[in-house]
């Protein structure tokens, strides 16, 4: 009745699969999409609480399908789900909006906590700061 | 008496001017003429240093010559020794020393200098500076004078005497001349004569006497000696062997004479003193004679006698009676001066106004030797300065070096030794001078004096006083009549001699006698007679003014006057005897009414039962001054009315004719006794006449012979002082001459030629030691010159030269080779003597063997030169410093179409139709000539005649001449023309050959660059798959296996699910290898976030690696960047990452990356050790080359700077790619 509905994004169908797998049990899965324009369309219609999003995907990449989320529609949380474990993918998705990053191998895991924290109005895997002397 | 100058006047007080307080000081003046370096010497190092005194030298110097006496002086003392410049001031422990041509002086407390006159007077500089320090000084003034010749110092040393100081002069014995101190000496006035080391002593045991010096340094006070007592005694002394009383003399004044007769004697207090007077009857002279020193001068304050002579001219032309004397007298006229100023005024004023009375001066005084000095009328050359040239020709002669008063002033003076104060005074004066005598005499005793005076002179007569000197209180007996010049007049009145009552004849008598020596004997005689008739034959009298007051008394008034009971009166009148009154007051008051002579006969007057018949005669007296007359009151006693005959001779009553007879007798006989007597006496007279006239002829030839011989004897003295000049000279020359033949020896040693003399007869005289070179010594002297020819090696005939040379007068020069073969120079000139004669020659032998070698040597060496010259191919020209062609060789001819003849002289810019103009060419020789440097390989295109056009290469060189500065410039000539065209066909082909290896390396550069961008694309498709699909699916593969192994099968089978979980594990791993090799074949962060992103993330990843901290920046950064263009620069940026931390694993890296305008800078630096970056890209390490190498395919520069210890930077600037949108 009250569930949440989720928008899931990633070039790879075993991902998408996957990813359905694991949120069905709790989450209602709107959409599940292959590129990041899609993403985009997708929320515009759909206007679901949550998207999961892969960073590499065609046509527009994760980071992009992201600011243009939180433009159409800021109150969409956006999670980030990537194979990418340098931190400065995580920095860059929380950058441009995203409440959570969880690296893929650790999805089964990670996923849903980091969805409930996200619901919780709290972020989930932002990197520890490294110091003053990075900038950009 | 005499005129002590007062020592109080101006004692040395500093506290009276306004320069800093010192202490006085004595000073010591030292005189000297010739010998007086000796002298000088001896006193100097005879003296302590420290005598607190200070010695001012003066010595007569040469005034041409520099003085040399400081610097020798110098060496006898350890004090200072100076010479004297203008203003210098003087302090103790010092020497002055006079400079020449200089007179010096002594003024408030400096020394000052005046030139030295220019007249001929003789140089006083002595005196002058000594009277300049008594003037000064006062009692601390000190003279001393040594040896010299003339008098110069003796006036001086009075000088000082008179001011309370000391004086002192060398004995003969010690000096070497001895005419100077012996002048002083005899002056009687120097305490000490000895020699100088006995002065020095003298003067070092008088520093310390506290009347010279007081004990307390600061106490400026005059210290004298005290004790009433003894003074008493010194003054009951001098009263016994002198007969003066000095008891009312100023009492400060006699006890600083005591105190300097102390200070002599070396005695410290009265009492010994005192013994020492008792004991010494002479030391009382001494003293006496000290305590009248005096100094006068002639004309002393002129101006006051101007004056004088005014008021005397007027008492001449009015004086009515006796006009035919003027009598003056002079107390205390000491040595005279004043005596005889006073009789050249006068006898100035008696020629002016055509009156000539007889005139007398008497001076007199107290003091024996002043006044036989002043007899001599002797005066010192010092008078000089005083008395007018014309006065000076006119009443002195010169005697002896001195002047002396001319004899008709002298006759008019007389001087005795009279005591103004006991003695009787001289009378009928008409005038008194007394000047600077009261102020020396207490107040009892002046006076005292005054009435003295005033029954002296005549009414009318006047008085002349010093400056400081007036009547006192003795105003009613003297009118003023000059106040400023102290000139006073007797006013007229009788004398008011009763306080007088000690006159001591025997003075008068003294005078008396000396009065009958002179001329004005018969005078006297006429006085005395008139004296006689006086006493004896004149009617007593008195003398009366118009008040009837009595004037005079004459003869025995008693009988017709006494004095009145009650006040005491003069009144006439009043003192008359009985009814005498009527008969005066009648018969006064006829006389006073007409002013005519009264007489009244047949008067009787009776006294004490005596009985007189007498007549009174009232004769009226003009004075001089109208308004005043007198009355002389004559009582005349008639004879022949004397009552009792008592004192007539009354013949006795009892005579007898026998008796009568008898004594007729007698008479008659006596009388012709008394008649052959009184012809006998008449001849004697004769006789005694004729002989006196014979003396007195005897006396004036004597006179004139005595002259004579004054004038032959200073004949004698000036001849025997030129003698002694002419010697002085004469040794000085001697000296010179010493030195020149000193000088000429060591000459003569040191000149190291022979030299030779040889006089007219051609015979050797005088050779150097240097001679000995050519064999000629000291045993060839005096022998003919012909026997050195053998020695003369190559030289002709000698003798024939030297002859030649003396016959025409020039000097001549011939070179020729000894024995030995030595080359000389030999130079023969006449020998000219000063005046111009010529007496043989003078040979010069100059040693010029070392010359002609050197001339050999240099004739060698050009023949050397020219050999080469001439060998050379290449052509060569030598220009002389005018750029002239000196010479060339024959390959320069050849070459350049030129003859020797056409060439040389020739401008080298003229040279060959001026082809050789050529401005660079011309610059070139210019700085050559300018700086003697040289040019090589300057090249100069030129038109050879048949060969066309040629490059000729140039090599110019100056062969400096050091002495000269400039040189000859050689010139060498070489064609490269061909050279040149080879060179140039070789470079062309080396340029061709470079520019296509270019073209080939940029072309493999190209490939090498396609290549890696071809193996970067490869890598990062590679990369891709492994991360996207590879690692995709393992990350798949990994999910699902977890999911087994939590799902129901895993759970039922645990042996399944530790299988699944270590399946899981190994996927995990396996996942991480594929993705960290797809990093390391290409990072995705590059392609999926960009450069920024790319290289921040390699920043924190080196970050993690070090323990330093690695800063990032960047700026303007486009985010779409293409890939190959990324990946270059973060490769670049990996590298030197990896490199710092390699190297600098402690430091700090910062990465700074800013896009510009149109081009992408890299920075990355850090502040490590440092590494050089040339060896380590020669050891092909760090990758240094590829960084490079990627560099220059991005189109853009790297630059690596790094030294030890001083950090790492490398940078990288490219250009900006043209925006192109990746993917």
């Amino acid at each position: 009745v009250n569930e949440i509905r989720i928008v899931i994004a990633d070039d790879s169908e075993p991902v998408l699969y996957m990813l359905g797998e694991l949120l069905k049990a709790d989450y209602d899965v709107v959409a599940s999409v292959g590129d990041g324009r899609a993403a985009v369309e997708a929320t515009q219609r759909l206007k679901p609480e949550l998207v999961l999003l892969d960073i590499s995907m065609p046509i527009v990449d994760g980071f992009e399908a992201a600011r243009e989320i939180k433009e159409i529609r800021p109150s969409a949380l956006v999670i980030f789900v990537s194979e990418h474990r340098e931190k400065v993918y995580a920095e860059v998705a929380f950058s441009v909006g995203a409440s959570g990053y969880v690296i893929k191998s650790k999805m089964i895991t990670e996923l849903l906590p980091a969805i409930r924290e996200a619901l919780a109005g709290r972020e989930y895997g932002r990197p520890a700061p490294t110091g003053a002397h990075l900038r950009i | 008496m005499s005129q002590p100058l007062d020592p109080e006047a101006n004692l040395p007080v500093p506290f009276e001017n306004k320069e800093p307080q010192v202490a006085p000081f004595p000073i010591v003046g030292v005189g000297a003429s010739a010998g007086g370096l000796e002298a000088f010497s001896r006193l100097l190092e005879a003296l302590p240093v420290d005598t607190g005194m200070a010695f001012v030298l003066i010595q007569h110097l040469d005034p041409a010559h520099k003085s040399e006496l400081t610097s020798i002086l110098s060496k006898s003392t350890s004090m200072k020794v100076s010479e004297v410049i203008e203003g210098m001031a003087v302090e103790p422990n010092q020497v002055y020393v006079i400079p020449p041509n200089t007179t010096l002086q002594f003024e408030r407390r400096a020394l000052h200098l005046r030139p030295r006159s220019l007249n001929a007077g003789p140089h006083l500089t002595i005196d002058h500076f000594f009277q300049s320090l008594a003037n000064e000084q006062s009692r601390l003034s000190i003279g001393v004078v040594l040896s010299g010749t003339g008098s110069d110092g003796s006036e001086g040393l009075k000088a000082i005497k008179s001011a309370c100081g000391i004086t002192f002069a060398q004995d003969e014995g010690s000096a070497k001349y001895p005419a100077m101190p012996r002048s002083a000496a005899a002056t009687g006035i120097v305490d000490f004569v000895m020699p100088p080391a006995q002065i020095a002593e003298e003067l070092a045991r008088i520093s310390q006497n506290r009347y010279i010096l007081p004990s307390s340094g600061r106490d400026t006070k005059e210290v004298l000696p005290e004790g009433d007592g003894e003074l008493k005694e010194i003054f009951s002394l001098l009263l016994r062997g002198t007969g003066v009383d000095f008891s009312h003399y100023k009492e400060p004044t006699i006890r600083r004479r005591i105190a300097r007769r102390m200070v002599v004697h070396r005695f410290a207090e009265l009492p010994p003193y005192v013994a020492f007077l008792r004991q010494h009857p002479e030391e009382v002279k001494e003293l006496f004679r000290d305590a009248l020193i005096n100094v006068t001068s002639f004309f002393r304050d002129p101006a006051a006698f101007t004056a004088l002579v005014t008021q005397l001219s007027a008492l001449i032309q009015k004086k009515e009676f006796d006009k035919n004397s003027l009598r003056a007298w002079i107390p205390g006229c000491s040595t005279g001066e004043e005596v005889y100023s006073l009789a050249i005024c006068v006898q100035e004023l008696c020629e002016r106004t055509g009156i000539r009375p007889i005139l007398q001066f008497f001076g007199t005084d107290i003091d024996e030797g002043a006044l036989a000095v002043a007899r001599a009328g002797l005066c010192p050359e010092r008078i000089l300065q005083e008395i007018s040239s014309e006065r000076l020709n006119r009443f002195f002669t010169q005697v002896d070096g001195k002047y002396q008063i001319s004899k008709a002033i002298r006759e008019t003076c007389v001087f005795a030794k009279h005591d103004v104060t006991r003695d009787t005074p001289f009378s009928h004066l008409d005038l008194i001078s007394c000047r600077n005598v009261l102020i020396y005499l207490d107040s009892v005793l002046q006076k005292a004096l005054f009435p003295t005076f005033h029954y002296a002179l005549n009414s009318g007569g006047l008085l002349f006083l010093g400056t400081a000197e007036t009547v006192g209180s003795s105003a009613d007996l003297f009118a003023v009549s000059d106040s400023k010049h102290k000139i006073f007049t007797r006013k007229a009145g009788p004398p008011r001699l009763d306080r007088f009552s000690t006159w001591h004849s025997n003075a008068a008598d003294t005078f008396t006698q000396v009065q009958v020596a002179t001329a004005t004997n018969t005078h006297n005689l006429g006085n005395k007679v008139d004296r006689i008739i006086r006493d004896r034959y004149a009617p007593d009298a008195v003398v009366i003014d118009r008040d009837w007051q009595i004037l005079q008394f004459r003869g025995q008034t008693g009988f017709y006057l006494e004095p009145a009971p009650g006040e005491a009166s003069y009144h006439l009148l009043r003192m008359a005897r009985g009814d005498l009154s009527y008969s005066l007051r009648d018969i006064i008051s006829i006389a006073m009414q007409g002013n005519t002579f009264v007489e009244m006969k047949g008067l009787r007057v009776e006294q004490g039962g005596e009985v007189r018949e007498i007549s009174i005669e009232v004769t009226p007296i003009e004075s001089d001054r109208h308004q005043e007359r007198f009355y002389l009151v004559a009582f005349r006693r008639d004879v022949t009315h004397i009552l009792p005959a008592s004192q007539q001779v009354v013949p006795e009553p009892k005579t007898t004719d026998e008796r009568v007879a008898h004594l007729e007798r007698e008479l008659a006989a006596a009388r012709r006794y008394q008649r052959g007597m009184s012809q006998e006496h008449d001849a004697a007279m004769e006789e005694l006449r004729a002989l006196n006239e014979e003396v007195r002829s005897a006396n004036e030839e004597l006179q004139s012979s005595n002259e004579e011989l004054g004038t032959t004897k200073e004949e004698l003295q000036s001849s025997n002082e030129e003698l002694t000049t002419v010697n002085e000279e004469l040794d000085t020359r001697n000296q010179q001459l010493g030195l020149l033949n000193d000088d000429l020896n060591n000459l003569f040693s040191a000149v190291n030629s022979p030299v030779l003399k040889v006089d007219r007869e051609l015979y050797l005289r005088r050779c150097t030691p240097a001679a000995e070179k050519l064999g000629i010594g000291a045993s060839d002297l005096n022998h003919p010159v012909r026997d050195l020819q053998r020695r003369m090696g190559t030289l002709p005939d000698l003798e024939l030269l030297i002859r030649d040379v003396i016959d025409k007068l020039a000097v001549q020069t011939y070179d020729f080779q000894d024995q030995e073969s030595r080359w000389w120079s030999l130079s023969i000139r006449p020998y000219r003597t000063t005046d111009h004669r010529i007496d043989g020659a003078v040979l010069t032998f100059t040693d010029t063997d070392p010359l002609q070698r050197a001339l050999h040597v240099s004739d060698e060496a050009r023949r050397y030169a020219d050999a080469i010259i001439e060998t050379v191919r290449e052509p060569l020209v030598i220009l002389n410093p005018a750029l002239r062609v000196d010479r060339a060789n024959a390959s320069f001819y050849r070459v350049f179409r030129l003859t020797q003849a056409k060439a040389e002289g020739q401008h080298i810019y003229e040279l060959g139709n001026g082809q050789w103009n050529i401005p660079e060419f011309r610059a070139q020789l210019e700085k050559l000539l300018l700086t003697g440097t040289s040019f090589t390989d300057f090249e100069v295109k030129h038109a050879l005649l048949d060969a066309g056009t040629r490059m000729m290469s140039l090599n110019g060189r100056q062969i400096s001449d050091e002495s000269k500065g400039t040189g000859v410039i050689l010139l060498a000539f070489e064609d490269v023309t061909e050279r040149r065209k080879r060179e140039e066909e070789m470079a062309r082909q080396l340029t061709e050959t470079g520019h296509e290896l270019d073209r080939t390396k940029e072309e493999l550069r190209a490939l090498a660059g396609r290549l890696m961008n071809a193996r970067e694309e490869q890598d990062r498709r590679v990369a891709r798959e492994l991360h996207d699909d590879f690692g995709q699916r393992l990350a798949l593969l990994e999910i699902t296996i977890e999911n087994c192994r939590l799902g129901p099968l895993g759970q039922a089978h645990p042996e399944v699910q530790e299988t699944l979980g270590l399946l899981r594990q190994r996927v995990s791993e396996l996942s991480s290898d594929v993705r960290t090799l797809s990093h390391r074949m290409h990072p995705s962060v590059l392609d999926d976030l960009g450069l920024v992103i790319a290289l921040k993330g390699l920043a924190e990843e080196f970050q993690l690696a070090r323990s330093a901290p690695v800063l990032f920046t960047s700026k303007n950064v486009p985010v779409t960047l293409p890939l190959p263009y990324a990946g270059g620069v973060y490769r670049i940026a990996q590298e030197a990452l990896s490199n710092a931390t390699k190297y600098a694993p402690g430091a700090p890296v910062t990465i700074t990356l800013t896009a510009g305008h149109d081009c992408l800078r890299l920075i990355i630096s850090d502040t490590g050790p440092g590494f050089n970056p040339v060896s380590v890209r020669a050891n092909g390490g760090l990758g240094l080359v590829s960084m490079q190498e990627r560099a220059h395919l991005l189109g853009g520069d790297l630059r690596i700077q790094s030294q030890p210890r001083q950090g790492t930077n490398v940078s990288l600037k490219i250009p900006l790619p043209k925006p192109v949108k990746s993917e």
